[in-house]
């Protein structure tokens, strides 16, 4: 169950925080426990059997959490670590082996989330957490379940610590912010990305160059309106019940270089890489060498963390290829010439979610073949497929662009809470559930990692 | 609850929860009436009622004009669809036609379709860019249905954006191929046969002189078909057997398209297609040369 289907919207999502307010504040931690879980067995209804990674790792890393001392029980560490990424290893790749598992539900969110803990009580940073509420309410956190933001533990066992008592403020806030982000995923991420799915629906040999360049800066725009507006949903649900959830991004189509993008997108996740992989290998404290070796595990990582299809990783290499020649001077041109900086970026972003959209190698050579017709002509190609998409999603683009720019959230902030602002919100409501009456079903994009 | 004193961060819920209230009840009232007048829509949320209306009112006018109608006697139950058939032993080969047109050979001759027209949906739009025939005209839209075929507006190479009727009265067309049924095969069938009847009788008043052709509609993959019920091999049988049956064999023809991009079992063959629905723009000719050797061979 999404948030952006009409029984969360109108049905879970009511109920829920009826419950939750009409719950005095003391006990409202066990509302959000219940109503968490609950979300996450309706959302997992015709697969029950993912409930059992889910608790079975949540228990197993609260009683570790319990025995673990700081800096002295390794061996406790390294067997919640085993466990958790022994789980998230098998799953992700069984389908590979023909072992016909799928994925469990958020199961790449939540083994970290919970890998995030332990390392931090190892490190003695977070106090083990006692209470068996509070910390099942942390692991099962409805509004950051399915597909983050991974929050800092100690943040998360601070907030939780108290009484939960949101004020009309916080409330008025989170609807807000909600309701922007359901926009961005369902007015702008899916419409956008009905020029990608064409695309695909025509054959990649098929597309001309125009249109093959189009299709690539629309699944550009779409990943990130869907993911943004996913985080955004999930930071306004978390305000409601007076929570705040780290935001997720930070308008990375602004970035200058692939360093700073990656400083800017899935920010939560990029951070966890930092924390608990990169410097504790060392990060750039041993040497050049050692610096690049470290760089280079946090992409295949990154890669292999975002699924177990050959193209992620390659999408890594690429990554750590780029964000290397920056670091080796490439990124000191960048930060002269805003000029080139903007060339290299807008070529690429593109490039680099051609690799993470396109599950087979072979294609993806295809699709090279389209976007750069040097030596590849194309199959059944029609030529002027780019002017008749262009007339029904060039708007979209457009507005797409202009949106992923910082310009319009300044302008928002400044409007947000007027009646202006709540008029533009009701509006934008009434036109999700509009374009959501018709879909039957539209999954967020990052439900499938 | 505490009181709460300042109502002003709680006016966008409440504008939210008013609204919403009156959409639920206006969905309840609109789903009752569908429900008593055309049946279906039970797996509907009556919240999404008003908007899908909003998007299609197709439902809503047929809603209307059976709520107005004269009562009519019990109507005959919906008939079944036709179970699977059994296997027939294989027949003997018939001899290979005699070819009959000539100037239907794909990418060599295909001026006998320089004065046709093509009206049809997505599959016919993917014809249209991929592989076309002729000079011939394609009125075709994403979405298209028997239901709409005269009320839609489409446009081509040679015509800006137009309805059918418009398009009808400034050409004329000597043969007419229509591939419609998918969009709307969740429909009752007596009830698209009928349309379909009349919007066939419509082609014929506006074009005497052509030859009109029902294109029978071909399967989905059977990923898809096991989503939706109304796309399963047995309903799409069912609807290509009344479409055949709409054909008088001389100025209306039916021709057994099912067959494109299919196996054995009725169903889309994977490799052809990307969304389990269309084929690849790639695989568009396989649709102009069957066509053109249906047409060779006199069907």
């Amino acid at each position: 169950m999404g948030f952006n289907t009409l029984p969360f919207v109108f049905i879970f999502l009511p109920l829920f925080l009826a419950a939750f307010y009409l719950t005095p504040a003391r006990w409202r931690t066990v509302v959000l426990c219940l109503g968490s879980l609950t979300f996450y067995v309706i959302g997992v209804w015709k697969r029950p059997w993912c409930l059992a990674p889910l608790l079975g790792l949540a228990v197993l890393v609260y009683l570790l959490g319990l025995r673990m001392r700081p800096r002295k029980s390794r061996g406790l560490l390294i067997l919640g670590l085993t466990a958790l990424f022994g789980c998230l290893f098998f799953f992700k790749y069984a389908g590979l082996l023909g072992l016909g598992v799928t994925l469990p539900l958020a199961i790449s969110f939540y083994s970290f989330q919970l890998a995030a803990y332990l390392i931090d009580v190892y490190r003695g940073r977070v106090p083990a957490e006692r209470k068996p509420l509070l910390f099942f309410t942390g692991v099962l956190l409805f509004p950051k379940l399915l597909s983050g933001p991974l929050m800092d533990p100690l943040s998360l066992h601070e907030q939780l610590s108290g009484p939960l008592r949101p004020v009309p403020e916080d409330f008025d806030s989170g609807l807000r912010d909600f309701i922007l982000g359901l926009s961005m995923k369902v007015l702008l991420a899916n419409q956008i990305g009905g020029l990608w799915r064409q695309v695909g629906n025509i054959g990649y040999e098929s597309v001309s160059t125009p249109l093959a360049w189009m299709g690539i800066v629309a699944y550009s725009l779409q990943l990130y309106l869907d993911f943004c507006g996913y985080s955004w949903m999930a930071l306004g649900l978390g305000r409601m019940l007076g929570l705040r959830l780290p935001r997720n991004f930070e308008h990375p189509y602004a970035a200058r270089s692939m360093q700073d993008f990656w400083r800017r997108w899935h920010i939560s996740l990029s951070s966890w890489f930092r924390d608990y992989v990169y410097i504790p290998l060392g990060g750039s404290r041993e040497g050049t060498a050692r610096t690049y070796l470290n760089l280079l595990a946090v992409w295949v990582l990154t890669g292999l963390w975002h699924g177990s299809t050959l193209n992620f990783l390659l999408w890594g290499l690429l990554l750590f290829v780029l964000i290397a020649l920056e670091r080796a001077g490439w990124g000191r041109v960048l930060e002269r010439s805003r000029l080139v900086s903007r060339v290299y970026m807008v070529l690429m972003i593109p490039m680099s979610w051609m690799l993470f959209a396109i599950p087979s190698v072979s294609q993806i050579g295809v699709y090279l073949g389209r976007l750069f017709p040097i030596v590849s002509r194309g199959i059944a190609v029609n030529a002027g497929d780019w002017l008749q998409y262009g007339r029904q999603y060039g708007w979209l683009l457009a507005l797409g662009i202009v949106l992923s720019t910082p310009g319009p959230e300044k302008l928002w902030n400044r409007i947000r809470s007027t009646w202006l602002g709540t008029v533009i919100l009701a509006a934008l409501f009434w036109a999700c559930i509009y374009c959501m009456s018709a879909a039957a079903n539209d999954p967020f994009m990052y439900f499938s990692f | 609850m505490k009181h709460i004193k300042n109502f002003r961060p709680l006016v966008l819920a409440a504008i939210l929860v008013v609204t919403s209230a009156a959409a639920v009840v206006c969905g309840l009232v609109m789903k009752g009436q569908l429900q008593k007048y055309l049946g279906g829509y039970d797996d509907k949320w009556a919240i999404a009622v008003p908007f899908l209306m909003l998007r299609d009112d197709t439902d809503w006018q047929r809603m209307l004009a059976a709520k107005n109608a004269p009562p009519a006697p019990d109507p005959e139950p919906e008939p079944d669809p036709e179970p699977e058939p059994e296997p027939e032993p294989e027949p003997e080969p018939d001899p290979e036609p005699p070819v009959v047109v000539t100037n239907a050979v794909y990418g060599q001759d295909e001026s006998f379709f320089d004065d046709a027209l093509f009206i049809g949906d997505s599959r016919m739009v993917n014809v249209a860019n991929y592989a076309r025939l002729g000079n011939a005209d394609y009125f075709a839209d994403v979405g298209m249905t028997v239901f709409k075929m005269f009320s839609t507006t489409a446009s081509d190479k040679s015509f800006g954006s137009t309805d059918l009727g418009s398009l009808l009265q400034s050409r004329q067309y000597s043969h007419i191929f229509v591939m419609l049924g998918l969009n709307e095969a969740g429909y009752p069938l007596g009830n698209l046969f009928d349309t379909y009847r009349s919007d066939l009788e419509q082609l014929r008043q506006l074009q005497p002189d052509a030859t009109i052709y029902i294109l029978k509609v071909y399967g989905v993959t059977a990923d898809v078909a096991a989503g939706n019920p109304s796309l399963a091999h047995s309903r799409l049988t069912a609807v290509n057997q009344g479409f055949a049956d709409l054909a008088d064999g001389d100025r209306i023809r039916c021709l057994d398209s099912d067959v494109l991009f299919c196996g054995e079992d009725g169903f889309m063959l994977p490799e052809y297609t990307g969304d389990g629905v269309h084929p690849y723009g790639k695989f568009a000719c396989l649709f102009s040369q069957w066509l053109c050797e249906q047409i060779t061979r006199g069907k």
